[in-house]
Order: structure tokens, then sequence, then C-alpha cells
């Protein structure tokens, strides 16, 4: 079934005098729009590796000068106006304790920015594993104190940028905190090209958070980019990402990233993904996400590559909604999907 | 209004041209040195007394400490071995000096030989780490005994 379906830019609706279109309409209805994975920051908190291997990838003439644009890009406001150019309602900011590949966007940088646009933020919190066995306590409690600011709703881990096993006990203080706290984690899970990530499986494979998932069962776990294997840009761990899903009510999964127009240019693994969570019968545990902003324009490519994908695994409106909007709702609350 | 002859303006443009291509080339083509620093080592890897110790022995080798101010972090990968077993061994490393201070070994046995410390439903594997103080030196001895059970090398440093 092929439907005809518009991104509405805010752009559109100013011109228009008309705040209320954003979103993607299908079939005549709007679906509104929460994009859980987006990455504030500013360049410095960026190690010297990684701004070599961002800037070669920045299209030209943005590679001549990367720090400006990601000032540009990464910032609350540029991150708004990704917003608005896609039609995304409400975004999620992540932020990164990852001092050996990504960098640092601290708690207090992304609590500021909700702070800023609280009706378009929300916030996911992190923490510090780099000294676990003598920061551990004092860490949970700047976590829990991050998670207590407004708008703050969940936790960010990603084993493989801040090295740590997925299935060490020693960390599980961490899920601890989280279901305590009615917060649900997204976790990276798969491999991925930055330097300096750890690559073993133990670190990658989201097989390894079974015994985490197993023993915090009132922590909501959500999986992101469906394990996908972002250095040999294949599939990678996507069957497992839907059997614990199918297993464990707490188990929700993300698929940003992987069908961004470099890892997948005609749109074929993000259909394969979307066909492969329509055969395992978890379409009601997936949250979208971008994993922008990216570039100027990803936050909004990728969403129509995602609705293009779910029309093309033959999601029937409901579905689309479930997946865009209604997971996010019924997993974070509807206070948080306002 | 300033007014130029053509040729002049002509010529200022491919200087202007010129001077920003240089400047590009400069900034992009200019590299970092990198000090690789020869250490040898060798000692002994093995495990307490009536433990298990078949399998071969998968090592690294890391920077104790890397990075500066809120981007400093512990363990910075340098090079990863592979021993036929426990025992006594012998092998050299190149160490980048720019990239971090101190080394430290880590060392995990791989008893079911499936390559991964710990598979999920597989029996526990131990692993070890250790600081070597005498670096930087050229030849370091090593004695590490691996008796962590599925740990990587984060949990057991610093």
């Amino acid at each position: 079934m092929l439907r005809r379906w518009w991104l509405i830019p805010c752009a559109l609706a100013l011109t228009c005098g008309d705040a209320e279109p954003v979103g993607v309409v299908i079939d005549g209805e709007r679906i509104p729009v929460i994009d859980m994975h987006l990455h504030p920051g500013d360049w410095d908190g960026v190690p010297p590796d990684t701004q070599e291997f961002l800037a070669e990838r920045f299209p030209w003439p943005f590679k001549l000068n990367p720090g400006r644009l990601a000032e540009t890009t990464l910032s609350a406001d540029g991150i708004v106006r990704e917003l608005d150019a896609a039609g995304v309602d409400v975004g999620v900011l992540f932020a990164v304790y990852a001092p050996r590949t990504v960098g640092i966007a601290s708690n207090s940088l992304v609590i500021s920015a909700v702070a800023e646009h609280p009706d378009r933020f929300l916030g996911l919190a992190s923490l510090r594993v780099d000294d676990w066995r003598s920061d551990a306590s004092k860490e949970l409690s700047r976590l829990e104190d991050a998670l207590g600011a407004p708008g703050m709703v969940g936790v960010k881990l990603a084993h493989a940028h801040m090295h740590f096993r997925m299935d060490d006990p020693e960390y599980f203080g961490i899920y601890e905190v989280a279901g305590r706290l009615g917060k649900p984690v997204y976790l990276h899970t798969g491999n991925s090209p930055f330097p300096g990530i750890a690559q073993a499986p133990e670190y990658t494979d989201p097989a390894y958070l079974e015994p985490a998932i197993a023993a915090f069962p009132q922590t909501i776990f959500i999986l992101g980019h469906l394990g996908y294997d972002f250095v040999r840009d294949e599939i990678g761990e996507l069957d497992t990402c839907i059997d614990l899903a199918r297993r464990y009510p707490n188990v929700y999964l993300e698929p940003s990233a992987l069908g961004s127009a470099g890892n997948d240019p005609d749109g074929e693994i993000l259909l394969t993904a979307f066909e492969r969570i329509k055969e395992g019968e978890v379409i009601d545990r997936v949250i979208y996400g971008s994993d922008g902003p990216q570039s100027p324009g990803f936050v909004s490519d990728y969403l129509q590559r995602t609705v293009t994908a779910m029309e093309g695994a033959e999601y029937d409106t409901e579905e689309i909604r479930a997946v865009l909007a209604g997971n996010f709702i019924k997993v974070f609350g509807a206070e948080a999907g306002r | 209004m300033n007014r130029q002859a053509p040729q002049r303006r002509l010529a200022a443009g491919l200087a202007a041209i010129v001077s920003l291509l240089a400047g590009i080339c400069l900034g992009a083509c200019v590299n970092d040195d990198t000090t690789l620093y020869e250490v040898n080592l060798s000692g002994t890897i093995d495990v307490a007394e009536g433990e298990p110790s078949g399998g071969r022995v998968h090592v690294e080798v890391l920077h104790a400490r890397s990075g500066a101010g809120t981007l400093a972090y512990p363990l910075r990968p340098i090079t990863d071995l592979e021993l036929d077993g426990l025992g006594e061994f012998a092998e050299s490393v190149l160490v980048p000096m720019e990239n971090g201070e101190g080394l430290v070994v880590y060392a995990w046995l791989d008893r079911d030989g499936d390559g991964a410390l710990c598979a999920p439903g597989a029996a526990p594997e131990p692993a070890g780490i250790i600081e070597l103080e005498d670096f930087p030196a050229h030849e370091l001895e090593v004695e590490l005994v691996l008796t962590e059970p599925c740990a990587g090398p984060e949990i057991l440093y610093p």
C-alpha cells in the first residue's frame, strides 16, 4: 500500500500563520513526532582524534571550519531549527560522558538546553564510569541529582563508547537507580566507527545485556540502533534485539542512525529492519530516534527515510503513530510526551 | 571608490586563490610527529595454582592514562597480542609516546576458545591487569596472575 504523506515544516506553518501543523501527515491525518535521540554539544568537548574523524566527513566547504558548523548545529537553538525544519514536535537531548570517543556533553549542558526550550526538549542524563571502583557512589548520586531536574526523563548509556561490559554486575547500580526513579535507560547497541570504541562483543552485542534486563524488570531498557554493525554496514544484532523485546516486557527498540543516507543510500537496510520488527510482532516496542542533528537537514531526512521504510513494510497509520510518538509516551509518560 | 585595471584585478584574484589554497593545504597537510618507543615485554602470565590452564591468552597493552582536563581517561589501548598459552612469553611493542602516559598490561584466558571473554552462557574465564611502574624503559618484566573472572580492564584499573 502506498500512501501520500508529507512532512509539514514549521517554517511553512509560520508562513501560513499557524503554529499547529507539525509532524507527519498520512492519509490526511496528522501524526505527531518525538525524536528521542539528539546530541547537543560543543566542539571543545570532542577529543582531537574524533574532531579529525568528524571533520573528514563534513561536506565541503563545512569541513574547512568544522568547529563553526558543529557549534551552530549542536547548540540548543540550532537543534530547535532542525526540529522545526523536520516537523518534529519534541526532541530528546542526550548527555554523554565518553572522553575516549565522542567526548562530553554534560548533564548541565542538557539541563540548560531543556530549560531554555521546555516545550521542545526533554533530556536523558548520563554519568562517568572511568574510575568506577572509587567513584561509583558519587557518580550514581550525581546521576540521581541530574534526573531530578525538570524535563530529565531517562538515562543514556553507551557501553562501547564508555568502555564497560554490558553484563558486568559492578555497574548494575545504574539500572537500580533508573528503575527506582522510573527513568528508562537508553543503551547504544552495536559497534561504531568512531576512534576509541570498544568493539568486542561484550561492549556491543545486546545479548550481553540479558542478565541486567532479567535482574531489573522494573527498569525499561531501550536498545539503541537495533544492534547495527556500523563498521561493516550490516544489520548486525537486530534479531537479538527483537528476541529480547519478545521475551522481556521491559525491552524497547530504537532504530536511529542505521538508515542514514551514508549507511543506507537506497533505504534497504531500514526497510529490512522494519520488516523484521513487524514479523517479530514488536512494533509496539519501537521508539523513533534519528541520532541527529549531525549536519543540517539530517533530522528531517532521517524522519522521511523512516516513514518511507515503515510504509514500505506496510505499517498502518496506527502503527506509524505508535513508532513516531505513541510508544515513547507509553514508556516515558504522557507528561513527557506533552 | 577604489578601482583597479582588469589585469591587476585578475592578478590580485589569482594571488588570493593561491594564498587560500596554500593556507588550506598547510592546515590540512601538516602531520603531527609520533614518537614510537620500543618496549620488550617478557615474563609470565599464569592462573592461580589448581585452576584450569588450557587455552590461548589475549593480551592488551594500554596507556595508563590519556587525554587532558575533562577529557582525561584511563586505559588507552595501544595494541593487542595473542599468546599460544599461559607461561613465559616475550613480545615487543611500539608505544606512541604522545598518546598517553604509563603502561598497563591486561590479559585474559580463552578457556573455551570462542574468542570472547565470558560469552553469554559460557563458563567464567579469568582476567588480570598489571601496571608496569618502570615504564618508560625498553626492557620491562611482566608477572601477571589471572584471578578475576569475566572482568574487563575497566573494572580492574585504576
